[in-house]
């Protein structure tokens, strides 16, 4: 156990120098993550940690990358191991080799957001714990660019348990042929697979001291299984992937190893990988054939021979595949069955059953009435022609009049294309792939003269879509690349001005068109629009256009109603405007609401009534009732006008409650008696309780309303 | 509270030291020979042993302890060696001959401890005799040894030069060199040269593609691994090809020939060892080759200067019309024409380059191909543009007829692009006389038909042939 840091030697005083100051670095990198496993990527400490550890990067000298191989408890600089049993080794060296990073490299440039980005990307791969995705990938998807982490090979075990004595004579034999072939070519070599990644298990007893790519197919055999374990030699996640899938994805490397065996056993093995093929289901066997089996046999690559070993039936139908293709004339079966070189028997027998299916496929493509079409239909396998050097006559490659028209049509067609909708698609493409915020914003910010192109030229539908797309994005990223949508969003902030705020009402109050215009336009810029249409319906001096930026606020205040709820509301026109976009928000704004029953002007009071009995919650209805029981002047009469609003049971509930305070009674009889007629008119029972404590008030008889309710109650009792 | 107890249990798995199995099974062979068998010492080990493997199968079928280059690895994952004692104790394994112990779940105690003991008596095991028999015959069912032997991925492969050698047509010659200068300054991370661009586009647009000796450069089988800058010179020459076709103006012309030139100069941005990579890429390699086009439109967007579509093409030319290709660029995402144009001559170009273990195609199956993909992959009208434009035969082609003639294609026969004109060569390379292969004999069939696209035979000098 160490316990205490190691001293790494320094040879030379110049030498000393920079390792003291990389050892330096990599304790700032690493107190930075330690900073970010502990507390929030906001926090002080960690905004600290990684501004500490860029000024660092930023002074070395030098303005190469910053670079570090990975070992299990330390890092190596210029072949020095540095940190073990300090923080580099427990927050950056082992945390690195668990994420199996051989190597990371920092640029200078590095961004602050970069480097915590890294940190935290790094403490998550680094937990074993956790299934998270690899820190390479991590970093890619958050769009650190200036951080470049090299993966270190995760081996790959390929079981082939033990070779059977015929398997082993087999490897024998082809290792001596493939010797001499070699020898003989005298061929360049290369890695087809990554090397040191592969590990075949074999039995102790089996005397293999190395195993190739050919002796791995001998070994396996199967061509799903050896097709599997090529795949996991590619795809660290490949166990996953089913035989099905590997086949179809590794069918050329299978096919070209079997290929490479002596003829006979090629034979055999094609024969098993036609076996597999066909036991493919229909979805991956179809999907093979036509990307890679068919295009192989025309091509005249070794994929196509596996169709030799197809059973009569299946090589028909697979062949018959080939007319799917939109230039394939029918001779392009002819050519494929030639390139088979069948057997004259066998020959004779798939020939019939082509040209049955070929038929069959001649009827199903339709009515046609050209010569043309007529000659399709009497196809014939031509064994001769297809043999000889015609097989160009399997496509259709002339120029027919609809070809010519197509041609001819292409130039117009370009140049009827507004450039920069081009622009701006390209430039959106860009933006939805970029995971980087920094690129986002200059793609946007490359965005912004053509946008402004499109308002001069008052193309509002075209900017309307970019608004659209990203904000729409904008939504997507939010989860995955918050930085991304934050700069998205920002962005559309921006183009929310008056200027366009006020051509986004003009649009509103225009045709159909223009209407659906204004409403994509509003959704894009969503509650940034609102100070400025706030602004607009506050302004009388053009009433058109107070009235439709209003009615905009109501008709989307769940988008607005969050910003309006915070204006300011001195201004009467303003605060009309606040009550009645909060009114339709619906729930959740019946604090601000009831703010403005407090306000000078009565329209706006009557406003905030009329709103609190459309959003009709209880909260709404007891500030209503508050304001019946405490309001003065017109206020209560209103409130009450606005209780008997409320969806039941809300007012029978308040009324009840009123009646029973004395005070209120007492107060506002008139009010209370009204209250109580109202209620008895809408039914309501059960009242002896509320009628009792009333009755007794007809004694007053100095006080006459109060008399009056008391006498009503105790009628009311009676009856 | 079934998910707590696995979670932890795969957490404790995850973290099974293997160095403690081994040497815990290393002690349980020196225990059962110092003590009887039920004796404490042995039963407190195996306890020991047995417990952590238990564990870890509790959340996984199989344990699987693999020593790879001196490294352990748990079920796939390296594990951290502390010091010479560890890599003792794996040595003491592997010197062994084994290298791989998997262990299933469901095994008994005492398979454990007749583990320890058949294991540091493998030296006397029965040579030649499989493991799995050995393991039997000891009551051993649930563990199997292996040993691990690296798997040599080695291929055969052919080298070929990195770029075209021989006479060169001059201005073919020299817009290789230029852009090979800009695409160099652009890897070092300077602007792209737009000036120099500009002049490259009209030096194709004038000379190149209007020169049928370079264009019979291009067009041929190329016996070169295709560098980016001569793939781009080769696809710029082969669009405007096709723009002459379509009839397009002088201001489309310059768009398609700019586009192409520069289509790929975001491989500048992929680093070497990847892009050359001669055998197959992993997911990661390939994500990063397929990123060439985001990188190409996030250069050129940043360029002044450029034509409005040039960063459109770098960005969609791996595109496809039915949608597939990458990058995804979502939904609708139809290429645009002009890169539907760069695609095309992008293929042809590819398929007849070389590559470190692909042989160059012929022309014409190059042309086949495309003819494959039109519809699907390719605009059918472009393809057939294309087709059109090139022959099938390009001038400078070595053919041979159904006669058993050899020929070097002249001249092309519109209407007729299966049936060129050939100068026949004879067998000490002289020419013989020109006939036209789409000549019909008197019952209306043709006299010849070209058969094959050779590869130049050694000592041919097939431009002797076309300057006749």
């Amino acid at each position: 156990m160490h316990t205490q840091a190691h001293t790494t030697d320094y040879s030379s005083d110049a030498a000393g120098a920079n390792l003291k100051e990389t050892e330096s670095l990599l304790g700032l990198l690493a107190r930075a993550i330690q900073q970010f496993h502990t507390y929030p990527a906001a926090s002080t400490m960690c905004v600290n940690a990684v501004d500490a550890c860029q000024r660092a990067l930023v002074q070395r000298d030098t303005s190469a990358p910053f670079a570090f191989r990975v070992a299990p408890r330390d890092v190596i600089v210029d072949d020095v191991p540095i940190g073990r049993g300090s923080p580099i080794e427990h927050e950056l060296a082992r945390r690195l080799h668990t994420a199996a990073a051989a190597q990371v490299s920092i640029e200078r440039t590095v961004t602050a957001r970069e480097l915590s980005r890294f940190c935290e990307d790094l403490i998550a791969a680094s937990d074993r714990r956790a299934a998270t995705s690899p820190l390479i990938e991590r970093l890619a998807e958050h769009g650190v660019e200036r951080i470049t982490v090299r993966p270190a090979y995760r081996p790959e075990v390929l079981e082939v348990g033990t070779p059977a004595s015929q398997t082993r004579d087999l490897l024998a034999h082809e290792r001596r042929r493939r010797e001499e072939q070699l020898m003989a070519q005298g061929a360049a070599v290369n890695h087809l697979y990554p090397p040191d990644k592969g590990w075949v298990r074999v039995d102790p007893s089996a005397r293999l001291d190395e195993v190739s790519l050919v002796d791995l197919a001998l070994l396996t055999g199967e061509p799903s299984e050896l097709a599997a374990m090529l795949l996991r030699l590619t795809d660290d996640d490949a166990v996953a992937a089913d035989a099905h899938a590997a086949l179809t994805q590794k069918f050329s490397d299978v096919a070209m190893l079997f290929a490479s065996l002596e003829p006979r056993l090629a034979r055999v093995m094609f024969s098993r990988l036609a076996r597999a093929v066909l036991d493919l289901d229909p979805e991956h066997r179809q999907t093979l054939l036509r990307r890679t089996i068919l295009p192989g046999l025309l091509d005249g690559k070794i994929d196509g021979a596996v169709l030799k070993d197809f059973p009569d039936l299946d090589l028909a139908d697979s062949l018959c595949l080939l007319l799917d293709l939109e230039t394939a004339a029918p001779e392009v079966v002819s050519a494929a069955l030639a390139r088979l070189d069948l057997p004259a028997e066998r020959q004779a027998a798939v020939v019939p059953l082509l040209e049955q299916r070929m038929q069959g496929h001649a009827v199903d493509r339709g009515q046609e009435t050209s010569v043309q079409a007529h000659a399709r239909r009497l196809v014939h396998v031509d064994r001769e022609r297809a043999r000889s050097l015609a097989e160009f006559a399997a496509f259709d490659l002339g120029i027919d009049a609809a070809t010519a028209s197509a041609l001819r049509g292409m130039a117009p067609a370009i140049a009827a294309r507004d450039i920069v909708d081009d622009q701006l698609a390209c430039l959106w493409r860009l933006t939805r792939l970029e995971p980087n915020p920094e690129s986002v914003q200059r793609f946007l910010d490359l965005a912004a003269p053509l946008t402004a192109q499109l308002e001069r030229a008052q193309r509002w539908e075209a900017l309307a879509g970019w608004l659209s797309q990203c904000r729409a994005l904008a939504d997507t990223v939010r989860e995955p690349r918050p930085d991304v949508a934050d700069v998205l969003d920002r962005t559309l902030a921006r183009y929310a001005n008056a200027a366009r705020a006020a051509e986004i009402v003009r649009l509103a109050g225009g045709s159909e068109e223009d209407h659906a215009v204004a409403a994509a336009m509003i959704h894009a810029l969503g509650r940034h629009l609102a100070s400025p249409l706030l602004a607009l319906a506050a302004d009388r001096a053009v009433e058109a256009r107070a009235r439709t930026a209003a009615q905009i606020l109501s008709d989307h205040a769940s988008i607005y109603a969050a910003v309006v709820a915070e204006a300011e509301t001195t201004v009467p026109a303003i605060a009309r405007v606040v009550a009645r976009v909060l009114g339709s928000a619906g729930p959740g704004y019946e604090a601000a609401l009831g703010r403005l029953l407090d306000h000078a002007d009565e329209q706006t009071v009557r406003e905030a009534f009329r709103s609190l009995a459309r959003i009709g919650t209880p909260q709404a209805a007891a500030l209503v009732s508050a304001r019946i029981e405490h309001g003065r002047g017109w206020i209560p009469a209103a409130a009450e006008q606005t209780l008997w609003r409320f969806p039941r049971p809300e007012p029978d509930r308040h009324v009840r409650e009123l009646l029973t305070h004395r005070d209120f009674v007492a107060r506002q009889p008139d009010s209370a008696l009204r209250l109580l007629e109202r209620l008895t008119q809408a039914g309501g029972a059960g009242l002896d309780a509320i009628l009792r404590p009333l009755a007794p008030l007809r004694y007053r008889i100095w006080n006459p309303p109060l008399a009056r309710i008391g006498r009503r109650a105790r009628a009311m009792l009676t009856s | 509270m079934t998910t707590d107890l696995e979670s932890r249990a795969t957490a404790e798995g995850a973290d099974l030291d293997p160095i403690a199995v081994i040497k815990g099974l290393a002690s349980l062979r020196r225990l059962t020979g110092m003590y009887p068998p039920g004796h404490p010492s042995i039963e407190q080990k195996l306890n020991e042993v047995d417990g952590s493997v238990q564990r870890h199968l509790r959340s996984v079928p199989m344990l699987r302890i693999d020593v790879i280059q001196g490294v352990p690895h748990v079920d796939g994952t390296p594990f951290r060696t502390e010091g010479e004692t560890h890599a003792q104790v794996l040595r003491e394994l592997t010197d062994l001959g084994v290298d791989s112990l998997h262990i299933r779940a469901g095994i008994p105690r005492e398979e454990l401890l007749a583990l320890s003991e058949f294991l540091w008596q493998l030296r006397d095991a029965a040579a030649g005799e499989p493991m799995d028999v050995q393991l039997a015959r000891r009551q051993i069912h649930h563990v199997s040894l292996g040993r691990l032997v690296a798997l040599d991925t080695r291929w055969r492969a052919s080298q070929w030069p990195d770029a075209p050698s021989g006479d060169l047509d001059p201005a073919y010659a020299e817009s290789l060199e230029l852009t090979a200068r800009t695409f160099e300054n652009v890897t070092a991370g300077k602007t792209l040269d737009t000036a120099t661009v500009g002049g490259i586009v009209q030096l194709l647009i004038r000379k190149v593609a209007g020169s049928s000796a370079a264009l019979s450069q291009i067009l041929a089988v190329k016996m070169y691994e295709n560098l980016t800058y001569c793939h781009s010179v080769n696809v710029a020459t082969l669009s405007l090809l096709i723009a002459r076709q379509l009839g397009f103006d002088a201001e489309l012309t310059n768009a398609v020939g700019e586009a192409a030139l520069l289509h790929d100069i975001g491989k500048t941005r992929i680093p070497l060892h990847v892009l050359r990579k001669p055998g197959a890429l992993d997911r990661r390699e390939r994500k990063l080759m397929e990123a060439h086009t985001t990188f190409g439109a996030e250069i050129l967007v940043d360029v002044d200067g450029l034509r409005p579509l040039t960063p459109t093409v770098a960005l969609e030319h791996h595109r496809t019309i039915d949608g597939g290709g990458y990058p995804d660029l979502g939904p609708n995402a139809a290429p645009h024409l002009l890169s539907q144009i760069v695609s095309v001559a992008d293929i042809y170009e590819a398929i007849t380059g070389a590559r470190s273990y692909q042989d160059p195609a012929m022309p014409e199956q190059a042309c086949l191909i495309l003819a494959r993909l039109a519809g699907t992959k390719l605009n059918t009208a472009l393809v057939k543009a294309f087709v059109n434009a090139i022959s099938f035969f390009p001038i400078g082609s070595v053919v041979r007829t159904d006669r058993g003639e050899l020929g070097i294609v002249t001249g092309t026969n519109p209407g007729e692009p299966l049936h060129p004109i050939i100068a026949v060569v004879g067998g000490d390379y002289q020419r013989l006389g020109e006939v036209d292969t789409a000549r019909r004999d008197s019952g209306g069939s043709y006299e010849r038909h070209v058969i094959e696209t050779l590869r130049p035979p050694e000592g041919l000098d097939v431009s002797a042939f076309l300057s006749h």
